[in-house]
């Protein structure tokens, strides 16, 4: 019951010459939320986008439930649901038809009640017919993570995904993700700056400096903070983040 | 909804869908008619302007059916190996990339957008000799033998594109392609005008150079002197210079508009900053080239009238594309109109080509600054 969902193992990124993540190494089980933390540039999309397949790494292994992303992407991706970035959605199609397609390469009837009805929660359902070019950032990005909640996959990466949110439908959102969690359903990683969330959501987080991971927390760290000291997280990060002198 | 097994062919039905829905849809029935009135005007425009060529065309394409062929095969090769590329690329970081599906419909969506966004250009050449059987009485014969040969040419062509070596972009350990250039630290809007030379060098690197060079060096017939041959192939390297930065320049156009557009920067400003160095780069090496052609036995007359087409027609192009770039507006319908005009005007009177492609750059950058 516990085999890890996502194994990350030596994970090396490189952009040319330079660097990007050096020998990272993570591993979740269904019931885990993920906080990644770091300083803008230190690597955290990248790691992501290894993830979920698109970036081919320099060296190491990337295993979504014992499947290699990178030998058997098909059965590998049939595990992920990645919410992209508002802006690669296809402006010519209905958020109606995004979901529908994404309910197809799943091979499912259709779209779902529950995402449906998460829709409906999220004010969508109206305009969920119109094209997406017509949507506003925020409306896309709830589209972004409704798609990546298609099918139930057993791990959901997002990345900065709630940015863009109204406070009510983040509030929704994180909801649905942490009865996801709650219930052993899926593991969730999402990278993001919002420390408030960590501590409400997280049952570990990580701290990704200059492409390793630095430093992480468990639950009991996590409890820990959130009971005797909220603001210690917020101290610990700045300490950890190098100053430029 | 109707279950299918191709989610990447499904999404691309009903983009086009979609897209025909945007174009032809109701309220826009007007535009659509005017759009689909000037396209027709324009092929009728082509093939006005051909019709007196068009023997001639047969008669010096009949005797070079080989050479025809290898500039063919070669353009089908370029092209499909670009789209190929572009568009792994598009799937491999769009919003179905992470979808499950598997190598042979991700292999198939990019084969036939490579082979769609090819279309266009590989259809020219067999368009050009159809349009001569249509105009030329009896030619039945010399055109399927040069329709065959063109389609064999292409179909060849375009599996080598395919199966060229291409570097994964996926790769992360692969150089990003828009690599910043040492002039980046250029102070005040000097940077755009750096920014087309930036832009042509990448995409001129010598790996791509070499290839370009290939089907001229293969072209050369034997017996050539080497001064000549060297002379020649200067004139193809600066042909594909010029049309390089020009694209370069389409390119910066659009790019450092949406950038630079909410801004406080004018329009003269910025189409200044953008077009002074690439049109006085254009200037310099269109004479150098008319010179070349001139060393090379052309007539002055027509090396002079070459040099002032290609200057029309990339101040045609810059003005068109620095004001569409601005008000946020695709610029190939106006230019494909602008140059069937400067076409048609040419035929009736020489040497109108240039001063015209000036006043119609001026009206449009005129009406950019405006809005």
């Amino acid at each position: 019951m516990n085999a890890p969902v996502l194994a990350v193992r030596n994970l090396t990124v490189r952009y040319g010459r330079k660097s990007v993540l050096s020998g990272v190494d993570l591993s979740l089980v269904r019931g885990d939320w993920f906080f990644l933390l770091g300083p803008n540039g230190s690597g955290k999309t990248t790691l992501l986008r290894c993830v979920s397949g698109q970036i081919i790494p320099a060296a190491g292994a990337v295993n979504i439930a014992g499947l290699s992303i990178l030998n058997t992407p098909q059965a590998a991706k049939r595990l992920l649901g990645y919410a992209h970035p508002p802006e690669v959605l296809p402006g010519l199609l209905s958020g109606r038809q995004c979901l529908e397609v994404y309910a197809a390469a799943h091979d499912l009837p259709d779209i779902g009640s529950r995402v449906l009805d998460l829709a409906a929660e999220l004010r969508l359902a109206p305009i969920l017919d119109r094209w997406v070019a017509s949507y506003s950032l925020g409306t896309r990005q709830k589209v972004s993570i409704l798609l990546a909640l298609i099918g139930n996959p057993a791990l959901v990466v997002l990345d900065e995904a709630f940015n863009g949110l109204d406070p009510a439908s983040a509030v929704i959102l994180k909801r649905e993700l942490h009865e996801r969690v709650a219930a052993r359903r899926c593991a969730v990683l999402l990278a993001t700056h919002a420390l408030d969330s960590v501590l409400r959501h997280g049952t570990r987080a990580g701290l990704l400096l200059d492409g390793v991971l630095a430093r992480s927390w468990d639950a009991r760290q996590l409890e820990a903070i959130r009971r005797n000291d909220p603001g210690a997280l917020e101290t610990a990060l700045a300490e950890a983040v190098p100053q430029e002198a | 909804m109707r279950k299918t097994a191709r989610p990447l062919m499904t999404a691309l039905r009903l983009e086009a869908t979609n897209q025909l829905r945007a174009w032809f849809g109701a309220g826009r029935r007007g535009q659509s008619a005017l759009a689909v009135a000037g396209i027709a005007g324009a092929l009728g425009a082509v093939m006005f302007l051909a019709r007196p060529f068009a023997p001639a065309l047969l008669r010096a394409a009949a005797p070079h059916l080989l050479t025809l062929s290898i500039l063919v095969g070669f353009q089908a090769s370029v092209l499909i190996h670009l789209a190929r590329r572009k568009w792994t690329r598009h799937y491999s970081s769009n919003w179905l990339a992470t979808l499950p599906v598997t190598r042979r419909q991700f292999l198939a969506i990019t084969a036939l957008r490579s082979l769609l966004s090819a279309a266009l250009m590989l259809g020219l050449a067999p368009a050009a000799v159809l349009l001569a059987r249509l105009c030329v009485p009896g030619s039945a014969a010399v055109t399927s033998v040069l329709l065959t040969g063109i389609g064999i040419a292409t179909a060849t062509g375009a599996l080598l594109g395919w199966f060229l070596p291409a570097r994964d972009t996926q790769r992360s350990d692969c150089v990003p392609r828009h690599a910043p250039g040492p002039e980046a630290s250029l102070k005040g809007l000097a940077a755009l005008s750096h920014w087309t030379q930036t832009q042509t060098g990448m995409w001129l690197q010598p790996r791509s150079l070499a290839r370009l060079l290939l089907p001229a060096m293969l072209l050369l017939p034997m017996g050539t002197s080497g001064n000549v041959a060297i002379a020649l192939l200067c004139l193809w390297s600066l042909a594909i210079y010029l049309f390089v930065l020009l694209r370069a320049m389409v390119h910066v156009a659009r790019d450092g508009a949406s950038w630079l557009r909410p801004t406080s920067v004018t329009f003269y400003r910025f189409a200044w900053a953008v077009a002074r160095r690439p049109l006085f780069k254009q200037l310099q090496w269109t004479v150098s080239a008319a010179v070349l052609l001139i060393a090379l036995g052309c007539q002055p007359q027509l090396a002079a009238r070459v040099a002032e087409w290609w200057l029309a027609l990339v101040t045609l192009t810059s003005g068109i594309a620095l004001s569409r770039a601005y008000q946020s507006k695709t610029m190939r319908l106006r230019l494909i109109a602008s140059v069937c005009v400067l076409a048609v005007l040419e035929r009736f009177k020489q040497h109108l080509a240039l001063p015209c492609a000036l006043l119609i750059s001026a009206c449009y950058v005129r009406e950019a600054a405006r809005t």
